[in-house]
């Protein structure tokens, strides 16, 4: 179960001349690396939901990407890609001396991981696909889906603010808000770390790469699409979703439909943070796959 | 949203005025001023305007000051009507009382007595919008000779109807956004931010199609009494749990012989329906839905409403 925790060790990594800071909890050869959601989100309620793993004899690593947290925040726009990220993200795990990793990407952080493991497939002993998709524009249809339960009322309403650029009209934000409580985190009060990283959001690299809100994908990823390159992920996968999930289980579906050797769990209580929603549920299955897969 | 779109609704929300000039709400000061002792407290009472024909105006809420109303039906007083218009009780610049025991329908009903005494007024044109209607109702039930005509607008005489339509409203929003809804009203947390969200949602299409507030209602808003409204009414305009929920007047409105003119907007949370149901049950009744309206349409449809109003009144 996730409790906030000092990290063991805290290390400044410079990439390309940026800097970025890491954070380690436990020790020994079985690391599980998280690459958190957002982006621009600062690594907080990631790094505090998974460092208890590390009770369980496990280094947990996490880092504050680029542009947030208690990393450098520049202002070059150039900076927001997923290559760039998926560099940073290597460059990291070089500087930590990690070795083959238990890599555990969440929302964008599983965007992030599939492109890494793409990318670095020596580096994996298994990946966690948690609340995320391969696939923006089938991501895209389904929060269509999502959208359309408020109503066709509130639909049209919806667009016509987003095609004249009134999104931050307080009925368009309404919208938005009862949709995040029903798709991104259900809990009656959020948890202090949640509400840490966004308190810290830095919306540059999100409004480049996403887009203005969780419902909308107008940013530089918005047509990516890694379903044709599944089946060269050949680790363990665990994918992890909720049944209330904005990156809905149909998303999490044509993950495992097209990797080679994946499972997938559902969790009934939760949308896109079962972690924080559903703890007795997720924590189990988390370590019961990663005890499965040790040692590799 | 008024005629020439966003650029010009939002002129209007801040100068009163319309591209065309058309005056559609007046901060201009009072002719007069009265001080009405009502029930042990003060009561303040705006006259705009001189002669016999009065235009005695109920704002709604309760417990909202009376700007948004009064401002919006200022320039009648232009076209050779009086205009009055009081802060009820809790309000503006009447006094402001801790004292539960006042927020009535009932002592409100008095309070318009008072206040009609106050002034010397013995027979009146009596409009009422929203909350102001319902009182409205009770007070031309109860003192029928004060009555020279009625314009209900935005209102209705039966709650239970109404609450009916409130939850048809609330459906529109789907069936996951009324189970939340719900969820958070039995356990009174209303100030949950999906809860106050789809509050939020709601008010924009069914209480002011409007991209900004204009500055009258602005005010209405700062200055209102949540007290009161909670008391009578309930937490917001789509959960009714005050003493108003089951209100219903609907059988006794035979009495009321006097022309009317109903008016709901398209969008009214107080639907067409609920409006239909008044003007059916009055004996002498006309009925108008501004279509481009919901709650407000003095300031969502200003030329239509004005016109709607001085073709009943110079008709009489």
């Amino acid at each position: 179960m996730w409790r906030e925790m000092a990290p063991d060790a805290r290390t400044e990594v410079v990439v390309d001349g940026q800097r970025v800071v890491a954070y380690s909890f436990g020790q020994g050869d079985e690391t599980v690396f998280c690459l958190n959601g957002g982006p621009g989100l600062g690594c907080d309620y990631l790094r505090e939901a998974h460092s208890c793993l590390a009770d369980h004899g496990y280094r947990v690593v996490a880092f504050d990407q680029l542009g947030t947290g208690a990393s450098d925040r520049p202002a070059d726009a150039s900076l927001w890609t997923i290559g760039r990220y998926v560099a940073e993200t290597e460059a990291v795990r070089q500087a930590l001396g990690l070795g083959r990793v238990h890599l555990l990407g969440h929302s964008w952080g599983g965007w992030l991981g599939i492109d890494y493991a793409l990318a670095h497939p020596q580096a994996l002993k298994t990946v966690v696909l948690a609340d995320t998709n391969a696939d923006m524009p089938h991501l895209i249809t389904e929060l269509e889906r999502l959208r359309a339960a408020l109503g066709p009322e509130t639909v049209a309403m919806m667009q016509s603010h987003e095609a004249e650029g009134t999104i931050d009209h307080p009925e368009y934000l309404a919208a938005i808000t009862i949709l995040d409580h029903r798709h991104v985190c259900r809990l009656a009060e959020w948890p202090a770390p949640v509400k840490r990283s966004i308190e810290g959001w830095n919306k540059a690299p999100y409004v480049a790469m996403q887009g203005p809100n969780e419902f909308l994908f107008t940013g530089n990823l918005k047509d990516w699409n890694r379903v044709p390159d599944l089946h060269r992920i050949a680790v363990p996968v665990l994918i992890a979703v909720g049944r209330h999930d904005e990156m809905t289980p149909a998303c999490a579906l044509r993950m495992k439909l097209h990797l080679p050797d994946a499972e997938l769990a559902v969790f009934p209580n939760s949308s896109h943070m079962p972690f924080y929603e559903e703890p007795e549920a997720y924590f189990p299955v988390l370590l019961r796959f990663l005890e499965k897969h040790r040692s590799r | 949203m008024v005629a020439g779109g966003t650029a010009a609704s939002l002129a209007m929300a801040r100068t009163g005025r319309l591209p065309n000039g058309f005056l559609v709400w007046d901060d201009r000061k009072p002719d007069a001023t009265y001080e009405i002792r009502v029930h042990g407290h003060k009561v303040v009472a705006y006259s705009y305007g001189a002669g016999d024909r009065v235009l005695l105006c109920l704002n709604g809420g309760p417990g909202l000051p009376c700007d948004y109303l009064r401002a919006a039906l200022v320039p009648l007083a232009d076209q050779d009507w009086r205009v009055v218009i009081h802060d009820q009780l809790g309000t503006g610049a009447s006094d402001h009382p801790d004292d539960p025991a006042l927020w009535t329908l009932a002592r409100y009903v008095e309070e318009v007595e008072l206040v009609l005494e106050a002034l010397g007024l013995t027979r009146v044109c009596f409009l009422g919008h929203s909350w102001g209607g319902w009182c409205g109702i009770e007070y031309a039930l109860a003192h029928p000779e004060r009555i020279a005509a009625m314009i209900w607008s935005n209102t209705c005489a039966d709650i239970p109807h109404l609450r009916r339509e409130i939850d048809r409203l609330r459906e529109a929003l789907g069936a996951e956004t009324v189970a939340m809804m719900q969820g958070f009203e039995a356990i009174g947390a209303w100030q949950h931010p999906a809860y106050a969200a789809a509050v939020t949602l709601l008010d924009f299409r069914h209480i002011r199609r409007l991209p900004e507030r204009p500055l009258p209602v602005q005010r209405s808003r700062a200055g209102f009494n949540f007290p009161i409204y909670m008391k009578i009414q309930g937490p917001n305009e789509y959960h009714y749990v005050g003493e108003i929920a089951t209100w219903d007047r609907i059988a006794e409105l035979g009495r009321l012989t006097q022309p009317a003119l109903v008016v709901n907007g398209q969008h009214d949370v107080i639907t067409p329906a609920c409006g239909m149901r008044l003007a059916r049950a009055l004996p002498n009744a006309t009925m108008a839905v501004p279509r481009n309206s919901s709650h407000s349409p003095f300031y969502e449809e200003p030329e239509a409403y004005r016109a709607l109003l001085l073709e009943f009144l110079e008709g009489l």
